[in-house]
């Protein structure tokens, strides 16, 4: 018996198996989920709170699981998913698919028990539209897969809100539609210079499919329609007059680098080799993180009863 | 082959993998136990916030008291 056959080569450790929820994916869904949470106008419990928010962070996981599963293939082949760990060796195929849909039934049925049935069936289908909806069949199908996908990736605060409420309202209507219309430029953005890993793929993305001229004219377009939404939650009861402020500057940079983006052709962006494209890309994430923040602040300014008596509100 | 390969046939060594698969499964522990705390955490929460802990025995109770078969 040679060695070998005693200690397999690739053999997973723990850290492959957490490398599968895709961690960096799930820090954003804990923070869009906490802060629906929180600013939410029904109080819960720390405890509730804390396994809830866990519950919400493995579903997510397990869908990135499943989806990583499914997309083995394609990740393969991009140099920025090659090293994940089933295209490594490290973990197998059917590993992840059964820690995919085990985690996605039990956080799905802790959800149900440690908070409502609202919130439950919410994440239950965050995690079917991910790992179905966009996963096995947009993806590879359609260049708006982005758009209809960035979905999967707004629930969270809607989830985390409903865990409070055991509803839904305007605000976190609006919250989903602050990332699922961000989506996309942020998305476009990555993929006007990632492009050859898409092409390599044969993921049909917008530059890939539709040329970098009507990506960077569709990313003007989704800034544009993105900026009167995300200011909306400052005329709603979660919102206020520091919200307003901020969403004002995110979203006035926000336009004005899509502008810059949208008066650029391939040949000056690779002059200076995406700089415009990549600075855009690096500040779209801070423009999200930096809304829920304030929507944080100003759930923590309501608390401390620092608010105004007269501001509108119109939702 | 090594003194320590031989011995791991065995099943009595310290080979690496035994090492690794401990890490693993030391990991995993720890993942249970966390969620075995978790419920009885939650569980306690939700009894001194007075949830209801009577079972469903296949009737509904529109009003305390008053059985709907």
């Amino acid at each position: 018996m040679s060695d070998a056959t005693l200690t397999p080569e690739h053999e997973a450790r723990f850290g492959d198996y957490v490398e599968l929820l895709k961690p960096r994916v799930m820090r954003l869904v804990i923070f869009t989920a906490a802060v629906g949470m929180l600013v939410a106008p029904v109080g819960v419990h720390p405890v509730i709170a804390l396994a809830t928010i866990i519950c919400i962070a493995v579903g997510a996981g397990a869908s990135g699981a499943l989806n990583m599963w499914w997309d083995a293939d394609i990740d393969a082949v991009m140099s920025r998913t090659a090293k994940r760990p089933i295209p490594s060796g490290r973990v197998t195929g059917d590993e992840a698919l059964a820690i995919g849909l085990t985690l996605s039934a039990l956080s799905v049925m802790f959800l149900f028990l440690f908070g409502n049935a609202v919130a439950a069936a919410l994440l239950a289908f965050t995690i079917f539209f991910y790992a179905v909806i966009y996963s096995m069949w947009l993806k590879r199908a359609t260049p708006q897969n982005i758009v209809i996908g960035g979905a999967a990736g707004a629930f969270p605060p809607m989830i985390g809100w409903a865990v409070a409420t055991g509803g839904t309202g305007w605000e976190p209507v609006l919250m989903f539609a602050l990332i699922f219309l961000w989506t996309p430029p942020h998305f476009w953005a990555l993929a006007l210079f990632r492009n050859d890993d898409y092409t390599n793929a044969d993921v049909p993305m917008l530059p890939v499919v539709a040329g970098t001229r009507v990506t960077r004219n569709q990313i003007l377009i989704y800034s544009l329609i993105l900026a009167p939404i995300a200011v909306l939650p400052a005329f709603t009861q979660v919102g206020g007059p520091l919200f307003l402020i901020v969403a004002l500057y995110l979203n006035a940079r926000f336009v004005l680098g899509a502008y810059r983006i949208w008066c650029r052709d391939d040949t000056s962006a690779l002059a200076d080799k995406f700089l415009v494209e990549k600075r855009y890309f690096g500040f779209s994430i801070a423009y999200l993180f930096a809304h829920f923040v304030a929507l944080l602040v100003e759930a923590l300014l309501r608390s401390l009863d620092l608010t105004f008596a007269v501001w509108p509100v119109l939702l | 082959m090594t003194a320590s390969q031989q011995k791991s046939l065995d099943g009595t060594s310290d080979h690496e993998i035994y090492r690794r698969r401990g890490a693993r499964n030391l990991a995993l522990g720890g993942c249970l136990l966390g969620v075995v705390v978790m419920i009885f955490a939650v569980t306690i929460v939700k009894l001194s916030n007075g949830v209801d802990i009577r079972g469903f025995d296949h009737t509904f109770e529109t009003v305390p008291g008053q059985v709907v078969e």
